[in-house]
């Protein structure tokens, strides 16, 4: 027989040829030992190629020193966090979906928000005072700048004043309290973890300023310090609303 | 490979928390866990001679942009993905005549079996021996399509090729393999 469609047979294999042209392949293997010869080994070899994903490989030098000798360089920072209070219902649902937020994304909040510095920019609704029965659903939400239109999202500066953070802080703190059983308690471990890190840092900052004052890079910390609280609280909280 | 620095912290997230902190510590013990899957990949796709510099390129970048990591993942899948990545840059960067995606060594990739062809190789060292055999750009189809599962479509976009070029660069790169492993068979 001739006219072997070899060039077909991969196609054939993984399901990419239409109806059609399968139908004149499956005619043709049909009559032909040789092709039919070709597929049984094309398939045994997509089989062993598949099994090599799981391959492993020992280095034959260890390249940690290689790599560490590199990691002086910059570093790239998430992105800001943007209030997102205003922001189009679609678009609160998307980022709801999107930061379904397990370990993982919560072990990174602390972290994620030292490194981004003082970037975040949440703020209670303009004008509207802490309200210690405001309901989880009712507070506003942070989000990554690079998942949303920003078009859509009216940006708002922080205000710090003691009184607010102290206010929003205690908001918080009382949601995870009632929900913190809906929270993976290796979650807690980790939040726990973190906020007294954040909280230690905010201690040390408000004794230094006591010392001094007028010190702006002191109260640059202290500001970041407050910010990076607030960021894990709201991560926290929006996770036991987001079920 | 030698052990952990530190005893193990109690997740994964954690040490990649603590890294995103600036932690090399928690870093290399992510390194240590995954090197081996992120090795043997840079070796299917670059080869035994680039594949431990590529490796290190892929642990510096993931370093550099872990911030980025969101758990939307695994991690293993995160890095997994970015070194693909690195490997298809560094073959850009090359941007040799071998790394081209047509015609592609012809030599290498016509070399079919006839209809006697029966024979079966039997280990993975064979078939990691004929991957190495063909040329960088059907080598580098063949391991995204069969080995780590990438659609035609996704190899168009990373390798900025019609999928028409992935799929008869697939073909090509399946063809001369089974005319590797079949004629080592019989040698």
């Amino acid at each position: 027989m001739t006219n072997h469609p070899h060039d077909q047979l991969s196609d054939y294999l993984d399901g990419e040829l239409d109806a059609g042209a399968r139908a004149d392949v499956d005619a043709h293997l049909a009559a032909c030992a040789e092709c039919r010869a070709v597929l049984t080994d094309l398939e045994a070899l997509r089989a062993s190629a598949a099994a090599q994903a799981q391959a492993v490989a020992t280095p034959s030098t260890d390249l940690w020193p290689g790599i560490a000798a590199r990691l002086a360089g910059p570093r790239e920072v998430a992105p800001p966090l943007r209030q997102v209070a205003d922001m189009p219902a679609p678009a609160v649902a998307w980022y709801r979906r999107r930061v379904s937020v397990g370990l993982p994304e919560l072990a990174l909040a602390a972290s994620l928000a030292a490194a981004v510095g003082g970037t975040l920019l949440w703020q209670r609704a303009p004008g509207a005072p802490a309200d210690p029965g405001a309901t989880p659903a009712a507070t506003p939400i942070v989000a990554q700048l690079d998942s949303l239109d920003t078009d859509d999202v009216r940006v708002t500066p922080v205000n710090f004043a003691d009184a607010q953070f102290d206010a929003a802080v205690t908001d918080l703190e009382r949601v995870l309290r009632e929900q913190r059983e809906r929270l993976d308690p290796r979650t807690v471990i980790v939040l726990e973890r973190n906020l007294r890190v954040i909280d230690d840092a905010i201690a040390e900052a408000r004794q230094a300023l006591a010392a001094d004052p007028a010190n702006s890079l002191l109260n640059a910390h202290l500001a970041g310090a407050r910010q990076r609280k607030l960021d894990l609280l709201r991560r926290a909280a929006l996770i036991t609303e987001g079920d | 490979m030698t052990s952990t620095p530190h005893p193990r912290p109690e997740s994964e997230a954690d040490d990649v928390a603590r890294a995103v902190a600036g932690d090399t510590v928690a870093f290399e013990r992510l390194y240590r866990t995954h090197v081996p899957r992120i090795l043997a990949l840079t070796r299917r796709m670059a080869g035994p001679d680039r594949a431990d510099e590529l490796t290190q390129d892929v642990f510096v970048r993931a370093w550099q942009k872990l911030a980025l990591f969101r758990g939307e993942s695994s991690l293993a899948t995160w890095l997994h993905r970015m070194a693909v990545n690195v490997v298809i840059e560094q073959f850009r960067t090359l941007g040799t005549a071998r790394d081209r995606f047509i015609p592609d060594g012809d030599d290498v990739l016509t070399r079919v079996p006839g209809p006697d062809a029966g024979r079966r190789w039997q280990t993975s060292m064979d078939l990691d021996t004929a991957m190495a055999r063909l040329p960088q750009g059907a080598r580098t189809v063949f391991v995204l399509h069969d080995v780590e599962g990438y659609r035609h479509e996704e190899i168009g976009t990373l390798l900025g090729v019609s999928i028409g070029t992935s799929k008869s660069q697939l073909h090509r790169a399946r063809m001369a393999l089974r005319g590797h492993l079949t004629a080592e068979a019989v040698s």
